[in-house]
């Protein structure tokens, strides 16, 4: 058999040593099936009770997420939006892990096993302390006895760049998912899928805060303290890290407001230091160079190199979608939310959000012409992730409905 | 302007202090000169709201990131004056740096390259073995960084012969002995990469038992420590084992990049990089740029009064390294000596693009 051959260069990671083939026979399962969801809960718990855990704040947010009392909540949220049909899983589903955001294929993972899928996950081969230590985890889990029939329907796997085994996967997934880049999503779109499976994409995308900057003037400090986290962790890389403030209000005011909050930022963003090297003040001081030699823009000079801040001058807009990360924020002063619209893209995806009512942004998001943003929330909850990513629900594509439309 | 080369004074001959005061004169009239005619780089300064005056000390200049070169197009004079155009070596892949001369400062730039290497390896043209094959200088109108640098090179010596075959890199025996006939004892100079230099030259002679006697010889090398790093060889075992395959003694590694004209920093009989009257180092702290002192390590800062025509005579390098000391180094050079301790890490790809980190291969 030609798959036998092609697929002799993948690495089953999790479970170790196991095959990729007997992923691809699973049944799907009903959602929430007691197996999944007495997997997730070791492996949340494990997560929280291990304190070698702690330094990865983003993973215990993950395991705070997948608490059995959470699970019931999503589980309600199905049950709730598909009026009484059968739900199922779709079958086997493959994901594409971006590099080093980590907790997405987790996230990804997790969701689709408890939605009752069987999962492919091709994750980089780029070594980080995180990753393996998350990978030994859901290893030795998938090896105790009471989880071993889990084990059998995951398998996550490392191959160097192959269009035979990215093609020889796609052939067989029910749903294919591709977190990554622009030139990722293009890359493996090459491959077909079958006539009946669907694909969700994650492409490229930016975010950024806005403030209203007369009623935030008396929380500066407690903002910067939630922004950092927002911004700090991945190091500003991630897609819904910030890459800017929009502050609005009359400049004066904001350009004050501007100032207290960015120097606050600075003392909170020593907390996240360990996310940042010396390669990133490099980066982040050519990225600012080149900006300043195509755009008006201030550069603002701080104490130190955590916090980096680009003034906008006049009517100059940011080029949110290239960025360096590593504590980079553009600086926006507008009178009022419409005139945000100017500023947005397709490729806007979270806006964090303060002295700002749900109503206005109700209303502007309404508005025709505005376009982009898939989220938007209070400022420290950028990285909090949802079962509702990029617009789409995830629990929902990953489940098929089966309605049973009989009289009694 | 800083018209005449560095000829009156001595290359390696003034103190500190007073090369201090001459380098922040030259520096502040270039950076005005640069303000003046580069509007990338009038508003880069106009963006950090920097003042020509404010400049105090060399520590208050302003500088530029090496790796701006490789996506702006910086340049000081107009295109019509343009005479040579450098480009960096890079990675297959990478972009590369443009770096733009005008006769002026292009003739600064090799009156200044014989100056310093006259103080190590003498006034005479010695003949010269090029590590490397022949093929490296051939297409002049495209040829590499490398191809560049050993043309430049090539100018101290005569009768040159090179040393590895076209085909394989492999070290052409016959065409060794016979320069080694021809110079049997007598001063010769060799030149080469670092990496070439270890790969081709001194293993192939250690490997095969090779008789090669070089007592004479003086060795320059240069091009980074990177690949060697990865083979655990450090200046010291290069040295050792430099003299063990054909008895070399006279090495001289030097430090320096496209990017700055004239930043020419060549190791002395001591082990340590010296500065040239005309350039220097600041050591700074990647945290917040502050200038650092003698004995702390940071990222490296090249300041250099050759560049005219383009925006490069302060740059702030990728390479890590220490002042050592100033006007005291043992072998008696005077001025600011230090060492090159590795390029800085790259941080690992994070963030959500890059799922295929592998395609380069595929």
């Amino acid at each position: 058999m030609l798959h036998a051959h092609i697929l002799d260069d993948v690495r089953v990671i999790v479970p170790r040593g196991h095959g990729v083939e007997e992923v691809t026979s699973q049944p799907a399962w009903t959602p929430f099936r007691k197996e999944a969801v007495a997997f997730v809960s070791a492996l949340s718990s494990a997560i929280l009770r291990n304190p070698e855990f702690r330094n990865f704040p983003e993973l215990v947010a993950f395991a705070h997420q997948m608490r059995p009392k959470k699970l019931e909540s999503i589980l309600e949220t199905l049950g709730r939006q598909t009026d009484g049909a059968v739900i199922r899983g779709r079958g086997v589903i493959l994901h594409f892990a971006p590099a080093n955001v980590d907790t997405i294929f987790l996230y990804s993972l997790i969701l689709s096993m408890l939605a009752g899928n069987a999962n492919i996950v091709r994750i980089s081969n780029k070594k980080s302390d995180q990753v393996d230590i998350i990978l030994n985890l859901l290893d030795e889990l998938t090896r105790q006895p009471e989880h071993l029939k889990m084990g059998g329907r995951m398998a996550i796997v490392r191959y160097d760049h192959s269009d035979a085994i990215t093609g020889w996967l796609s052939s067989i997934a029910d749903v294919r998912v591709i977190w990554g880049g622009d030139s990722t999503v293009e890359a493996i779109r090459s491959h077909p899928l079958r006539p009946a499976a669907r694909e969700l994409t994650f492409p490229d995308r930016w975010s950024l805060a806005v403030f209203d900057a007369k009623k935030v003037e008396e929380e500066v400090d407690r903002l910067a303290y939630h922004f950092a986290n927002d911004a700090y962790w991945f190091a500003q890389l991630a897609c819904s890290s910030p890459r800017g403030v929009v502050w609005l209000g009359g400049a004066d005011t904001a350009a004050r407001v501007s100032k207290k909050f960015f120097d606050r930022l600075e003392m909170e963003a020593t907390r996240h230091e360990r996310f940042l090297s010396p390669s990133d003040f490099v980066s982040k001081r050519l990225f600012e160079d080149t900006v300043a030699a195509h755009k008006k823009v201030k550069i603002r000079m701080g104490n130190d190199n955590l916090v980096s801040v680009i003034d906008l001058q006049g009517d100059e807009i940011p080029a949110f979608d290239v960025h360096c990360g590593g504590g980079l924020f553009y600086n926006i002063y507008l009178d009022s939310l419409a005139d945000l619209q100017g500023i947005l893209s397709n490729k806007a995806q979270t806006i964090v959000s303060a002295g700002i009512l749900a109503s206005e942004w109700r209303s502007f998001i309404s508005q025709p012409g505005v376009i982009g943003v898939d989220r938007i929330v209070e400022v420290g909850q950028a990285l909090t992730f949802s079962s509702v990513w990029d617009g789409v629900d995830l629990m929902r594509e990953f489940t098929r409905l089966t309605v049973v439309d009989l009289r009694e | 302007m800083n018209r005449e080369p560095p000829s009156e004074l001595s290359v390696y001959g003034v103190p500190q202090l007073v090369k201090r005061e001459l380098l922040l004169e030259d520096l502040r009239r270039l950076t005005q000169k640069h303000v003046d005619s580069c509007k990338e780089y009038k508003a880069i300064l106009d963006a950090r709201g920097w003042g020509a005056s404010e400049a105090r000390s060399l520590e208050d200049l302003p500088f530029l990131p090496v790796g701006l070169f490789k996506t702006e197009t910086l340049k000081s004079v107009p295109v019509a004056d343009i005479v040579k155009t450098l480009t960096s070596s890079g990675t297959t892949g990478q972009a590369v740096s443009r770096i733009y001369l005008d006769k002026e400062t292009a003739m600064m730039q090799s009156r200044a390259l014989i100056k310093i290497m006259q103080n190590f390896i003498g006034k005479e043209r010695l003949p010269m073995l090029i590590v490397d094959h022949p093929g490296i200088v051939k297409d002049r109108n495209s040829f590499s960084a490398r191809g560049a640098g050993i043309l430049g090179m090539a100018n101290f010596g005569r009768d040159h012969c090179y040393a590895l075959r076209d085909e394989d890199m492999s070290l052409d025996e016959g065409k060794l002995e016979d320069f080694l006939r021809r110079n049997r004892g007598g001063k010769v100079l060799i030149f080469g990469f670092t990496f070439m230099v270890w790969k081709y030259f001194v293993k192939p002679i250690l490997d095969g038992g090779m008789d090669v006697a070089l007592d004479n010889a003086v060795l320059v090398h240069s091009g980074g420590w990177k690949k060697l790093e990865d083979e655990a060889v450090d200046n010291a075992t290069f040295k050792r084992f430099a003299f063990e395959a054909a008895g070399i003694s006279r090495v001289h590694n030097f430090y320096g990049m496209v990017e700055q004209v004239g930043s020419v920093f060549v190791e002395c009989s001591e082990g340590y990089l010296h500065a040239p009257i005309h350039a220097d180092v600041i050591i700074r702290s990647p945290r917040d740029w502050s200038a650092l002192n003698v004995g702390e390590s940071g990222l490296i800062q090249v300041i250099s009064t050759l560049p005219h025509s383009y925006p490069g005579h302060s740059l702030l390098t990728e390479d890590r390294g220490m002042v050592v000391g100033e006007d005291d180094c043992r072998c008696g050079l005077k001025g600011r000596y230090f060492l090159v301790l590795g390029r800085l890490p790259r941080a690992e790809a994070r963030g959500c693009s890059d799922t295929f980190e592998a395609k380069r291969k595929g």
